[in-house]
């Protein structure tokens, strides 16, 4: 147990230093792949939390826009609170929209927890595009700053950095929590409910914890991509992504804390060397994730591709 | 230990279960047998808290229990095994069980549980104590979803009794065993009352029924027909009626 989660740790912070390292030798272009790939890692890590406990969410990205546009609220005037700070509003306000939130979705499960999901997350965009006021409507907040903290906050590489530790220390977060009491009972859950509860777990707040705690990553990442793009819209928040994040998932496999690492990294390869042809990326990707499914059903194991992938 | 009074449940215009009463005493293995249909799985649901009941009261060591969400059932002592067997299989024995000894620890809203805790060689010795009660302490690090079915159901038992119970509640937990298979969870459920665990068992294979049980209800139509020692039980009239048919109890 104890093996699991050292490699765990050793995994997230060679990924982290890999992305320093890369961002140092790499051109302006590489860098802001590995910008976007560090920024995704913190989405694809905190969904596998969300999909431990049994539910694969696909709220993700929409839970990501409230981080996003906490911080191009809050670090604007009249707030005007650091750019780091409210990056970890961010988290906290979607972690608290997933606890109000998981009353009512968690009531379902399976297929059924995914479309209220899906429903719940577009309600959502809905929402940031209509409340014109405070979003900005479908143009959305331009100008956002990039966190005043860095030396140079206009330097892309100090930004990667800055993306590096805070996926590091999530990382690690989410690493802990996967080998703790609590991380091993959601898990429980996950594995099953009724078994679960029928041995005095409390299997609703356990649930409601995976699909908070994962929020929270998706508020982080939310934060970091405004300031780093300088403008939330609700464009930011669309299916493409959130495909992107459950296909990481599918392939790498959430059985192990690398597995969606690795889907990740798998498809950002493909969609770099697809680059001439943009178009076909998509269908390449949705090629894998079919696969994947149907190697993991005859794999037996459900959505759970460790066998194949990451033995 | 255990006292049921009185409850019912019905479901639409299907009264399942009606006016049930049963007790299970300290240390004692209670039968509940009744053929298909009769309730006996209702009134399980009904007392391990998957249903709640429509009325009559449920006291578990003298605390209602009737209408509370299983997990709290679970953690004043009572905990119930299913008739489809469930376990944990995506690690070892070890690991099933252990999530048996994790179960009723701490509340998981306190942030210090979401980091490990150093506790793990403590709940694998807790786990391990359950597998040797069951028997299965040599296969500990197999993987329990390569575990054949009979020791598959003992591995339910295993886990059930690594939450600590005051008392069990077994659902036909000899169902699709073979003959050898059925004598070796038999004798493992029998050894549990010698641990301090009473035992309300539903089951339908009548000889380790009138074996194991010190007394039995016999429930038909949602209602008890009898109640007794397997003895009495096995002479009981409307029993045979109802419930044996031709088949001889008396012999059994």
């Amino acid at each position: 147990m104890m093996g699991a989660l050292h490699r765990d740790i050793a995994t997230i912070i060679i990924v982290g230093l890999a992305l320093v390292v890369g961002g140092l030798v790499g051109t302006p272009y590489i860098l802001g792949v590995l910008i976007i790939f560090g920024m995704v890692s913190i989405l694809v890590l905190s969904y596998r939390t969300i999909t431990t406990m049994g539910g694969w969410s696909f709220a993700h990205v929409a839970i990501m826009g409230i981080g996003g546009y906490s911080v191009a609220i809050f670090s604007k005037a009249p707030f005007e609170v650091p750019v780091l700070v409210a990056v970890a509003l961010g988290g906290v306000f979607a972690a608290l929209f997933a606890a109000i939130l998981s009353w009512p979705v968690l009531r379902t499960r399976q297929y059924y927890f995914f479309l209220s999901t899906f429903a719940a997350g577009e309600a959502l965009r809905q929402c940031f595009i209509q409340i014109k006021e405070i979003t900005g409507g479908t143009a959305g907040i331009a100008f956002i700053a990039r966190p005043g903290i860095l030396p140079d906050p206009s330097s892309a590489f100090q930004f990667l950095w800055l993306v590096a530790v805070i996926l590091v220390l999530l990382g690690l977060f989410y690493a802990a929590l996967d080998a703790s009491d609590t991380g091993k009972k959601i898990k429980a859950v996950g594995e099953d409910e009724a078994l679960s509860s029928s041995l005095g777990i409390d299997a609703w707040a356990l649930r409601a914890l995976g699909f908070i705690l994962g929020s929270f990553g998706a508020g982080i990442a939310g934060g970091l991509f405004a300031s780093y793009n300088g403008i939330m819209s609700p464009s930011d928040i669309n299916a493409m992504l959130m495909f992107k994040i459950v296909a990481a998932c599918v392939i790498g496999g959430t059985a192990r804390f690398s597995g969606p690492l690795l889907g990740l990294l798998f498809l950002t390869l493909i969609e770099e060397i697809f680059r001439f042809v943009p178009e076909f990326v998509p269908m390449i990707w949705g090629a894998l994730v079919i696969a994947a499914i149907i190697l993991s059903q005859r794999a037996g194991g459900g959505l759970k591709l460790r066998k194949v992938i990451n033995a | 230990m255990l006292e049921v009074r009185e409850i019912s449940r019905a479901f639409g215009r299907l009264k399942a279960v009606e006016g049930v009463t049963l007790s299970v005493m300290k240390n004692q293995i209670r039968g509940l047998i009744g053929p298909n249909g009769s309730g006996k799985s209702t009134t399980m649901n009904l007392i391990s808290g998957s249903l709640k009941p429509s009325a009559g009261k449920i006291e578990l060591e003298g605390q209602r229990i009737e209408g509370k969400e299983p997990h709290r059932i679970a953690r004043l002592g009572l905990i119930r095994t299913f008739q489809l067997t469930r376990v944990f299989t995506s690690g070892t024995l070890l690991d099933a069980v252990a999530l048996g000894v994790r179960a009723a620890s701490g509340s998981p809203w306190s942030p210090a549980r979401w980091i490990p805790a150093g506790d793990q060689a403590e709940v694998n010795h807790a786990a391990l104590v359950a597998l040797e009660r069951m028997g299965l302490a040599h296969r500990a690090n197999e993987l329990a979803g390569s575990l054949p079915g009979g020791l598959r159901r003992i591995l339910t038992i295993a886990t059930a009794l690594a939450a600590k119970p005051k008392i069990m509640l077994l659902d036909e937990p000899l169902a699709g065993l073979n003959a050898t298979e059925k004598a070796e969870v038999a004798n493992r459920i029998e050894k549990l009352r010698t641990d301090d665990v009473s035992i309300l068992l539903v089951e339908h294979d009548m000889r380790s029924v009138m074996r194991l049980c010190d007394r039995i209800t016999v429930l038909n139509f949602g209602q008890v027909i009898a109640e007794g020692t397997p003895a009495e039980i096995g002479r009981h009239p409307d029993v045979i009626k109802a419930y044996l048919g031709q088949k001889r109890v008396r012999d059994a």
